[in-house]
């Protein structure tokens, strides 16, 4: 949004900060949550995040031996019955008990990496 | 360590990609709007975030109570677990069936055994049903045929031993007395002449 549309539309402009605020937030989340699960080896993209209170994603990209580019998007529902996943448009799958432990672990150093920082960033934020 | 050196570099990197075209610019010429508008963008993360953490967490600590096998289910060690851990109403049945082989179990859960715990051999057939109420009906017959001769006085009709008379020549508590005992006697005939 320009300079201009910005002093036209007052409101919509900080609709549209928060926003972008907000999606870089989870962009960065998402960059730390990939580096989680060790070296993410080069020419690959791996991001896990936060989406919302019920969703977690898992998103990897990588060149396959014949040099296609491939990506999968792994979505994690929490529901009050259990945890169900599902990949593109395939029907909702339930996790292994490995699986299940991997996520788990994932979440819990997710919190210990991600939450101390956010409320760093805040502290700096509101001090100043 | 901290896992971002300098919290700022977010800023630079993400939030404010449009003012670090070179990546040098400090996150201190934000203005304290901007400041506040990250705050706010920062606190609304953290409360998705601390709202789903432990709701994950939560669904791990319910695997692990109910992360056991069909064999498990047999060992008498896991038993206190399943009552805690299974939803209120089928843990009552399990533990009426706790005796029985997992495989009899899981087979037969759904016909043999109810959610209160009791069996669904227990319920009776139809058959059976009517069979107990008749049995019962003869019994409340024979109970009631039993205290009417009980109250019969013997050698005395009870009709014959009181007459108008002698209820006129009675006070009114021994006509209250007679009245009440009169009922009672023709709802126990009553009863008696069902049963026969």
């Amino acid at each position: 949004m320009n300079l201009f549309a910005q002093l036209l539309h007052p409101q919509q402009a900080a609709d549209n900060r928060k926003a972008e605020i907000y999606k870089s937030l989870i962009h960065w989340e998402a960059q730390v949550g990939g580096q989680l699960f060790g070296p993410v080896p080069k020419g690959t993209r791996r991001e896990f995040f936060c989406l919302d209170e019920n969703t977690w994603v898992w998103h990897e990209e990588w060149t396959d031996e014949a040099g296609q580019r491939q990506a999968v998007t792994t979505r994690y529902d929490v529901r009050p019955n259990g945890i169900v996943k599902s990949q593109g448009s395939s029907d909702y799958q339930t996790m292994s008990k490995e699986e299940s432990q991997n996520f788990f672990n994932a979440i819990r150093m997710y919190q210990q990496r991600v939450v101390p920082e956010l409320e760093r960033m805040q502290a700096n934020a509101s001090a100043k | 360590m901290s896992f971002l050196p300098n919290g700022f570099d977010l800023l630079n990197t993400f939030i404010m990609p449009d003012r670090a075209p070179s990546g040098g610019v400090s996150a201190n010429r934000l203005t304290s709007h901007e400041d506040r508008e990250l705050a706010a963008g920062i606190e609304s993360r953290l409360n998705v975030l601390r709202e789903s953490i432990p709701r994950v967490l939560a669904q791990e600590s319910l695997e692990a109570e109910l992360a056991f096998s069909p064999q498990d289910f047999a060992s008498e060690a896991v038993q206190p677990q399943l009552v805690t851990a299974a939803p209120v109403a089928p843990a009552v049945s399990r533990v009426s069936v706790a005796a029985e082989t997992a495989t009899d179990f899981l087979d037969g859960f759904d016909e043999r055994v109810q959610w209160d715990g009791s069996r669904a051999t227990d319920i009776p057939t139809a058959d059976e049903l009517a069979a107990r109420q008749a049995q019962q009906a003869a019994q409340e017959q024979e109970a009631a045929r039993q205290a009417a001769q009980e109250l019969q006085y013997p050698g005395v009709d009870p009709y014959l031993a009181t007459t108008a008379n002698e209820i006129d020549a009675s006070g009114p508590d021994q006509q209250q007395a007679y009245i009440r005992e009169l009922a009672a006697r023709r709802a126990i005939e009553q009863a008696y002449g069902e049963a026969a």
